[in-house]
């Protein structure tokens, strides 16, 4: 059985643990828009995604707090601690996770057993609530756990997946998005049930290969199987800017400082990337997104922001202020096992030493310890604290 | 609601039993002020030495504190005053 675990409103429950005050008040965690909500806050009609400024209209005594990503990450890391007491089989997200049981419940007994003493162990722990689904497959468990929340517990047993996803609405299936969601309104499918009557090769017409692979979910039927953390497929690293900015030295400088950021989490992880993605939204919310990938797999910042940096030359095209620069990596590989770095020139091998050396001082002495490249302009533009810039909106992706 | 951030370098009376570290006083502006609660804890992993941040209750306020694994030394990063 496959377990999906899910903490409930997780960044605004953790300020509500920090500051017993705001329990029981609406409180939202975002910069611009919705992060996180409390359930009290939901009450309210608030939802994640939505503009703060349409937030505070909906709910004028609403609690607006700027996050932050390091407790967060902290809090989930106790949360992960917890589960990998009863399976080392274990995906985790920022605020959710999926659990193998299969070779757990000899040993721990039954699978809402096992359910109900991580609920209980992940409470005492942390003092978060988590909702917890279980089915056969990863797709049924995390509908079960939405339909739990919060602080649920909802079972769906092998034969019953047709009949616990027939009634639901089409939306809910993971993999159907608003676009998807739109395509099969206009052919009258609005619940899953009726997704699932109609013949594969309708859907294959209709949505490509997306379309089987719903087929199969709406049929109860899934093969995806738990991938433990090893490598993740993208490290992904954004911010808003404290003020829309057009200055290309800030610009930059902030895009500078995610490389060195992005990077030193895929050193830490002995990773090497090899593709590139940067976007950017203009401060009439309009965006971009680009991306390259390198004739080999890197893990020094300077090719990495190379390659961003012509990116970001090719998407900021037009002559408008910039809210908001993220970049991400993607085709992550294991570096210590490549080969291929064992043969590089000695300049490059160099390189390689001084970024690990920069990565020990900045995890002894904090981040900000060592200010490198580009990012010096960054002292004119973001306040500091003891460990490092303190940008608008840290990046809260993985 | 009042937030404020402090980063003072305060002392601090702990327990560090069975290997639990709790915070039971600490010295703020020449007061010495006694921990009601404890309201949350977590660590700080990302540093090569683990920190230990506490949110508490004392005399009316919630403090956020934290001890240093490096090189012991506790700080007070802020407080909220209802």
């Amino acid at each position: 059985m496959i377990l999906h675990l899910d903490i409930d409103a997780f960044f605004a429950s953790v300020e509500q643990l920090r500051n017993p005050a705001l329990r029981g008040l609406p409180v939202i965690v975002g910069s611009g828009v919705i992060a996180s909500c409390s359930y009290e806050a939901r009450r309210f009609r608030l939802r994640a995604g939505m503009p703060l400024g349409k937030a505070k209209r909906l709910c004028p005594g609403v609690v607006i707090l700027p996050g932050d990503s390091h407790i967060y990450e902290a809090f989930a890391q106790k949360v992960w601690d917890v589960c990998g007491r009863f399976t080392p089989d274990m995906e985790t997200f920022l605020d959710d996770a999926y659990l193998e049981l299969s070779g757990s419940e000899r040993l721990r007994g039954t699978a809402e057993q096992i359910a109900r003493n991580i609920k209980d162990a992940v409470g005492a722990g942390s003092g978060l609530s988590v909702t917890v689904g279980i089915a056969t497959s990863r797709v049924i468990a995390r509908m079960a756990s939405a339909k739990g929340k919060p602080d649920g517990l909802t079972t769906v047993r092998e034969g019953e997946e047709r009949d616990f996803v027939r009634a639901l609405p089409v939306k809910d299936l993971p993999g159907v998005g608003p676009a998807t969601a739109g395509i099969l309104r206009k052919v009258n499918v609005t619940t899953i049930g009726e997704l699932a009557g109609l013949p594969p090769h309708a859907l294959l017409d209709l949505l490509g290969r997306n379309g089987l692979a719903l087929y199969e979910r709406a049929n109860g039927r899934d093969s995806m199987v738990i991938h433990r953390n090893e490598i993740p497929r993208s490290i992904s690293r954004e911010t808003t800017f404290r003020k829309d900015t057009i200055d290309p030295a800030e610009i930059e400088a902030t895009l500078y400082y995610l490389v060195e950021r992005a990077m030193k989490t895929a050193r830490h992880l002995g990773l090497a990337a090899r593709t590139v993605a940067v976007k950017i939204r203009y401060s009439d919310h309009e965006g971009d997104r680009a991306s390259k990938t390198l004739p080999h797999h890197t893990d020094l910042d300077a090719e990495i922001f190379e390659t961003a940096r012509e990116l970001l030359g090719r998407l900021h095209a037009r002559r408008v202020s910039l809210h908001a620069v993220g970049m991400a990596l993607s085709g992550l590989a294991l570096s210590r096992t490549r080969e291929r770095f064992l043969f590089d020139p000695l300049e490059r091998t160099k390189l390689r030493r001084l970024y690990v050396a920069l990565d020990d001082l900045r995890d002894r002495y904090g981040y900000a310890a060592v200010i490198t490249g580009k990012s010096i302009e960054l002292l004119r533009h973001l306040p500091r604290n003891s460990h490092d810039f303190v940008l608008r909106t840290p990046s809260l992706t993985k | 609601m009042i937030v404020e951030t402090l980063n003072e370098t305060i002392k601090v009376r702990a327990d560090f039993q069975g290997g639990v570290i709790t915070p039971l006083a600490f010295k703020h502006n020449d007061r010495t002020l006694h921990v009601e609660r404890i309201h949350a804890r977590w660590e700080d992993r990302e540093t090569r030495f683990k920190r230990w941040f506490f949110s508490v209750r004392a005399e009316g306020a919630v403090y956020e504190l934290h001890l240093d694994g490096g090189d012991m030394t506790w700080h007070l990063d802020r407080v909220c005053v209802e």
